[in-house]
């Protein structure tokens, strides 16, 4: 399973920039990330790194932070590959929370029910990612 | 010609023996409540002791937290069955303080509004809009009930829905207005952009209270209605309104002395201080009925005046409300403690440690008020929904306990200076 940070941002200046530094400053990879800004002030800001454990250790002191489950799955780089995957989801009511680009043509996926998640995908023979070094 | 010469034009002497009678009559009858027996028998006073106004002093004083602490019907000195209505004012959750009146004490209140009124020069065909929120708060009804036992013409609108405001004035011809003095200066804008200048109204006057003000925000008001603007002084535990009225030479309220009797106390120590010195006011109400209240700490910090007013009536007037003794904020009119702010979020689990309250005026002249609250890190489970709906239910419950929607700040653990004391938590940004 792939382990994805969330990160409660007020939106203030040099926030995102010094999260990443301290990532970086510890040789920690940030191998995807989206923002979700609420337009009211706060959002959240999400990361998938490398060595997770060891980014949640470096940002738990400061932030306030959440360890989630995520699924990754490996896209092919051509037209409609993106929908071959959300179609087996929605196929399956399996609902989708929200979607971002990872490394290497990987792309993470937040939904309502992971273990159904996974086994559906598997059994379309769409390749998942096991785990964040994989990435 | 007044509503009432010979109240209101007594000599200080004849206020005097007048104050004396009731009050010698009004303990005797607090004396009948609960609260009271238990507040005299502890100091080992009698109702007898009290013979003349130098032995007001003698009484305990009486405060808001004793009035919550006789919530609801402690300090009543009638039977339940003769109380006609039920004020309450603004308290911390669950501890509210309750009003009640008797048929009497509401005709002797209406009549008090009634005289203040009619100082102001309103009368019988004036078209008073009563532009206060109605219901537990005591400034809607009490004008509402002064004004239609003068005779006027009452438009019971409440607060609000300036367009429609706007409306009434002009459909109705409407020659006073009940109004806080920041809604005063919205309204005009709005009418100013309906093309229409608020001098051409032919407004006769506006009273304003509930809320402190400039004597300069009083001078603008002035200009743009072309109109005199009176300050009102009163507050829910001595009736509501009709305490104090500024007569028309507007400078500063008189407070009816049949009604109520005024001391200046040293916030700190509870001395009386003398006329003239900056203090808290005490009032003592000497004509009420059903739930009398002896020296009363009001927190309002001001003072009585000594020179005599050129009007020709006696009854003292005290200066300016130069704030208060304790940290009560008044937002839109309403009163507001940081208290009642702070029993909500620490009842909410999502919300941390530390809170600020902002209390701005906007350019349009209205209210505001923002509570920036840090959320606890064992709520966030990296979800957007979670944290909407951390901030919907701060926010409507707030709401509820003060019935201002305010503005919700969702901020990180530690994003605020950790608090030392309550001042710290509110700030006041607003230029009076």
């Amino acid at each position: 399973m792939i382990k994805e940070i969330s990160i409660f941002v007020e939106n203030q200046k040099g926030k995102l920039s010094t999260i990443s530094k301290i990532l970086g400053d510890n040789n920690i990879s940030i191998k995807g990330f989206s923002v979700d800004d609420t337009g009211e002030g706060y959002g959240i800001f999400r990361i998938v790194p490398d060595y997770w454990e060891k980014a949640e250790e470096l940002l738990k002191k400061d932030f306030t932070i959440s360890v989630n489950n995520i699924i990754a799955v490996k896209v092919e780089d051509k037209a409609g590959s993106l929908y071959k995957v959300l179609k087996i989801l929605s196929d399956n009511k399996i609902n989708l929370e929200y979607t971002y680009l990872l490394a290497n043509s990987i792309i993470a996926l937040k939904v309502d029910n992971e273990i159904n998640g996974i086994k559906v995908l598997k059994n379309n023979n769409i390749e998942l990612i096991e785990n964040n070094l994989m990435i | 010609m007044a509503w009432d010469d010979k109240i209101e034009f007594m000599s200080e002497k004849e206020i005097k023996e007048l104050q004396t009678e009731r009050l010698i009559k009004t303990v005797e009858k607090a004396y009948k409540s609960l609260f009271y027996k238990k507040k005299f028998d502890e100091v080992g006073l009698k109702p007898s002791d009290i013979k003349d106004l130098s032995d007001l002093k003698k009484i305990p004083f009486t405060t808001k937290d004793d009035l919550r602490a006789a919530y609801p019907f402690g300090m009543l000195t009638v039977d339940k069955n003769d109380i006609v209505r039920i004020h309450s004012s603004s308290g911390t959750t669950g501890k509210a303080t309750v009003i009640a009146f008797t048929k009497k004490d509401i005709d002797t209140w209406a009549d008090y509004v009634a005289r203040c009124l009619y100082m102001i020069g309103m009368r019988k065909g004036d078209v008073f809009q009563n532009m206060m929120s109605y219901g537990l708060f005591t400034g809607g009804l009490g004008f509402h009930y002064g004004a239609e036992k003068l005779g006027a013409t009452v438009i019971p609108i409440g607060g609000g829905n300036t367009a429609k405001q706007i409306r009434m004035i002009l459909d109705f011809k409407t020659s006073f207005l009940h109004i806080t003095p920041s809604y005063a200066l919205h309204v005009s804008e709005e009418i100013i952009k309906d093309g229409i200048d608020p001098k051409a109204l032919g407004l006769k006057g506006l009273i304003v209270g509930a809320e402190p003000h400039s004597e300069a925000t009083r001078k603008k008001l002035e200009e743009i209605y072309n109109c005199p603007v009176f300050n009102s002084y009163g507050l829910s535990e001595m009736n509501g309104p009709g305490v104090g009225f500024e007569c028309e030479y507007r400078d500063d309220p008189h407070i009816w002395e049949d009604g109520y009797i005024i001391e200046i106390v040293n916030p700190e120590t509870g001395e009386n201080m003398p006329d003239g010195e900056e203090g808290e006011l005490v009032i003592t109400s000497i004509n009420r009925e059903g739930m009398p209240i002896l020296r009363y700490r009001t927190k309002d910090l001001t003072h009585i005046k000594k020179e005599k007013c050129k009007c020709g009536r006696n009854h003292k007037k005290i200066g300016r409300v130069v704030g208060r003794a304790d940290d009560m904020l008044i937002v839109k009119g309403i009163n507001v403690f940081p208290s009642q702010i702070e029993d909500i979020l620490m009842s909410i689990q999502e919300v941390g440690n530390n809170y600020q309250i902002v209390v701005d005026r906007k350019e349009d002249y209205i209210d505001t008020i923002k509570i920036r609250v840090e959320i606890s890190k064992k709520f966030f489970h990296g979800k957007l929904s979670e944290l909407k709906n951390i901030k919907e239910k701060i926010q409507h419950s707030i709401r509820e306990e003060i019935m201002i929607n305010p503005e919700i700040e969702l901020l990180e653990p530690q994003a605020l200076p950790p608090s030392e004391g309550k001042a710290k938590r509110v700030v006041d940004l607003r230029k009076i």
